[in-house]
């Protein structure tokens, strides 16, 4: 760190002086604010303690004394001798910061300022001024705010004061964090070379500890204690505000007119702090800005909240949390059990200034809007998709930036409750059997539970996993042990297996618990028993929750069932096809499915490949071929075709040549075709229904014959 | 007693073989395990008897079962009379 010329200016200053010296004093001394003294004192010091030396005395009343150390005399004598002191501390702004501060600078000042005067503070040419001035131009416009430029007069910006205000704020927000804005309040430094730019213009002439004790006021008026963000965007507003008055610009109507917000306390403490603040500057606030602070205050967001509050709309925004934590609940399949209430009463604070924020369409921005949706969309959409009880109360709609806070408040709750949002398990599924198995139970596993299936491989494979996981899920036991939980499941996944695999994983979507079941059959027997007496009401709950058992098993296993004939249609028959070798008959097949996009090129190599390592074995039965390979080999949709021969021919089956039928299928699971190649197993033992294919001169007789069998 | 019927690639054949060989066992009476696999997954299962295609069922003999070889695989004949050969080899019936 090194010091600019003011500052070591400044610390000889200090060095000089006898005794302590008062901030006034030396802002007097050097024609600076105190607000600047302080922070170049701030500096100064930072510098000397990095240097070995001691801190400052600080006196309440008193000011600051520089303790005289060995050798600091010597470097003070050496810093000021420093030739290059004059240009150091120059930062270099980029072109999206330069035109920033110029929309800041502009929109704070009382009148045109020349081109000249940006050129100088950024260091930039005319050229590359006014090419900048042209992309100002444009950004204004999209804030509804002209550009005004003037030869010889000056540049300047139009507008209505309400938008000027808006994009002053957006602006200051835009570059400045609420933790700048705290950490400015507290350190009266900034270790930020742009965003002290920004303090300049906000806060110069301003005393901001004043605002701050307005702040503080307000809230112990209110018996609550802001968040960081609403302090931070208090203190902007109000600085911002008494900069505009003081320069006359108070004309600012707020578009509404409420009663209501008459009556509130935070009306009543807007108006003290207004009071104050016409005392401190000697200006005068109209009555509009009132509001506008009442409005600030009850859409502040609250992290403590001790006052009581109107009962009714409590009420009801009880209901509106409580009714979203459910839904969250259900949707993750969890239960925050003892952590509910606090959950709810959590988002009951902090919906509470949301509503009046949406009411009077007052936009918060959440600074790390993208963060949440690059991080938690899921759980965004899902707090999205809930926040329509919100919409349904105010009946008003919610913004986005709005419902990513909410998203943070039960971002926050899923975590308490040890859900790990953004990690999903890493799993490797283990197959004994073939690789289709592990794709198969990975797919189903993956579109079950909230885990990513990071590897499928062979039991061979176990001993080097290259990824990195968490758990490996094996059909057969494995010898691995380093420490990762290993489970094991049957290659069907049966519902014992999803027993277990729910004690490692969270389900995607919310499978009822037993608790919960209980919970809604006593609903039910609640119902029952407004129209009807019930003899043994044990006897009823046990068979509902029989009935319900039962349904949640179905549900769980039921799956689209392909007939026959959804797989054998008019796109995938051809007959009476003529081909000299087995290969081209293969390809007939194929090229059917290809065509049609059902698999890819891969699925006929695979299905050759096949051919040539272990035979003719796809000839089945006499005259008959089952042209496959696996799901992976190509397959992008479980599919089927039907392909009769002119002339049969050889595939080199001592017993079932020639070949005169090639029924081609692609598999995506090892399951999902079964239905139908029973189906076709029956036809082909139906040596009748088999004459009458061969024969077959239209696709509409092998539907026929297809559809007879798909039952 | 479990039969494993197996095939190129435990998608298809083997598992229509496995349906005729469930309805053979019915017809005589039998009661088995049966299952279906591919060639290479066979290899790490134990099974009392494995089914398969004649290009097959050369590459099950040394599993440690009986082997039934079939011709066709939709001649329910054939196949009953290769089970019942072989069920009566293991004394069952």
């Amino acid at each position: 760190m090194q010091l600019n010329k003011r500052s070591v200016e400044i610390l000889n200053y200090l060095f000089n002086a006898d005794g302590f010296v008062k901030i006034e004093d030396i802002a007097k001394h050097y024609k600076l604010t105190d607000r600047a003294v302080r922070y170049n004192i701030d500096k100064i010091e930072e510098f000397l303690v990095e240097n070995g030396f001691s801190y400052f005395e600080r006196e309440y009343n008193r000011g600051i004394r520089i303790k005289k150390d060995d050798g600091l005399e010597e470097f003070i004598r050496n810093l000021l001798s420093d030739k290059n002191i004059e240009s150091r501390f120059q930062y270099t702004f980029s072109k999206d910061e330069r035109i920033k501060y110029t929309a800041i600078k502009l929109l704070q000042s009382s009148q045109p300022l020349k081109v000249s005067y940006f050129q100088e503070l950024f260091f930039i040419s005319k050229n590359t001024m006014l090419k900048e001035l042209d992309e100002l131009e444009e950004y204004l416009k999209k804030s509804g705010l002209k550009l005004v430029r003037k030869q010889k007069y000056g540049i300047y910006i139009e507008g209505s004061e309400s938008q000027r205000r808006k994009l002053a704020k957006e602006l200051v927000f835009d570059t400045l964090s609420y933790e700048d804005i705290l950490n400015y309040m507290s350190t009266k430094m900034d270790s930020n070379r742009y965003s002290n730019f920004q303090f300049d213009i906000l806060f110069s002439d301003i005393d901001i500890d004043f605002i701050d004790s307005l702040i503080k006021m307000a809230e112990s008026e209110l018996l609550r204690k802001f968040s960081d963000e609403a302090y931070g965007g208090l203190l902007t507003h109000l600085a911002i505000m008494i900069k505009r008055i003081q320069l006359k610009k108070d004309v600012y109507a707020l578009g509404f007119v409420n009663e209501d917000l008459k009556d509130t306390k935070e009306y009543e403490v807007s108006t003290k702090m207004i009071k104050r603040i016409e005392e401190k500057f000697n200006i005068s606030v109209p009555q509009e800005e009132i509001e506008y602070i009442a409005l600030h205050l009850l859409g502040a967001k609250v992290i403590k909240n001790k006052g009581a509050e109107n009962e009714d709309i409590n009420k009801g925004l009880y209901d509106v949390a409580l009714k979203m934590t459910e839904e969250i609940e259900k949707i993750y399949g969890i239960d925050f059990k003892d952590l509910k209430s606090s959950i709810v009463e959590g988002l009951v604070l902090h919906l509470r200034p949301s509503l009046y924020r949406i009411k009077y369409n007052f936009k918060l921005l959440n600074p790390v809007y993208e963060d949440v949706r690059s991080k938690y969309n899921e759980l965004f959409l899902n707090v999205k998709k809930v926040s329509r009880y919100i919409e349904e109360f105010i009946n008003s709609p919610i913004d986005e930036h709005e419902i990513s806070y909410i998203t943070l408040h039960f971002g926050a709750a899923l975590e308490r409750v040890n859900m790990n949002l953004n990690h999903k398990p890493r799993v490797v599924i283990v197959c004994g059997s073939g690789l289709g198995t592990a794709k198969m139970i990975a797919s189903k596993i993956e579109s079950e539970f909230n885990v990513e299936i990071v590897d499928t491989i062979s039991s061979r494979e176990v001993e080097n996993i290259e990824t990195d996981y968490d758990y490996i899920i094996s059909t057969i036991d494995i010898g691995k042990k380093d420490g990762k939980k290993n489970i094991k499941v049957s290659p069907l996944l049966t519902s014992k297996d999803y027993e277990k695999l729910e004690e490692y994983f969270n389900y995607k979507s919310k499978r009822l618990n037993d608790n919960n079941d209980l919970k809604l059959v006593n609903r039910l027997i609640y119902i029952v028993e407004k129209y009807a007496d019930i003899p043994n009401r044990e006897l009823l709950q046990y068979e509902f929750l029989h009935e319900l058992k039962n349904y949640k098993e179905f549900s769980k296993t039921w799956r689209y069932i392909y007939m026959l004939k959804d797989l054998i249609t008019w796109k995938t028959i051809l007959l009476n096809a003529e081909c000299s070798t087995w290969q081209e008959a293969i390809k007939l097949g194929t090229d059917i499915l290809s065509e049609n996009n059902y698999v890819d090129d891969r699925y006929y190599d695979a299905i050759m490949e096949n051919f040539k390592n272990i035979g003719p074995y796809m000839v089945v039965a006499p005259g008959i071929v089952l042209s496959h390979a696996r799901p992976e080999d190509g397959v992008k949709k479980l599919s089927m075709s039907l392909v009769t021969l002119k002339n049969p021919v050889n595939f080199g089956s001592e017993l079932n040549d020639p070949v005169k039928l090639i029924i081609t299928i692609a598999a995506i699971d090892n399951e999902s075709h079964l239905k139908a190649l029973s189906q076709l197993m029956e036809l082909f033992m139906n040596s009748n229904d088999m004459n009458e294919i061969y024969k077959a001169k239209t696709k509409e007789e092998i539907i026929n014959i297809v559809t007879k069998y798909s039952k | 007693m479990k039969i494993l019927v197996c095939c190129g690639s435990g998608l298809g054949s083997s598992f229509m073989i496995e349906m005729n060989i469930k309805k053979v066992l019915k017809e005589l009476n039998v009661k088995a395990d049966v299952d279906h696999s591919d060639l290479s997954s066979a290899k790490g299962i134990k099974a009392d008897v494995f089914v398969g295609t004649r290009d097959i069922a050369g590459q099950l003999k040394g599993l440690g079962g009986h082997v039934v070889s079939l011709n066709s695989m939709i001649d329910l004949k054939e196949l009953k009379e290769k089970l019942s050969e072989t069920f009566k080899e293991m004394g069952i019936i």
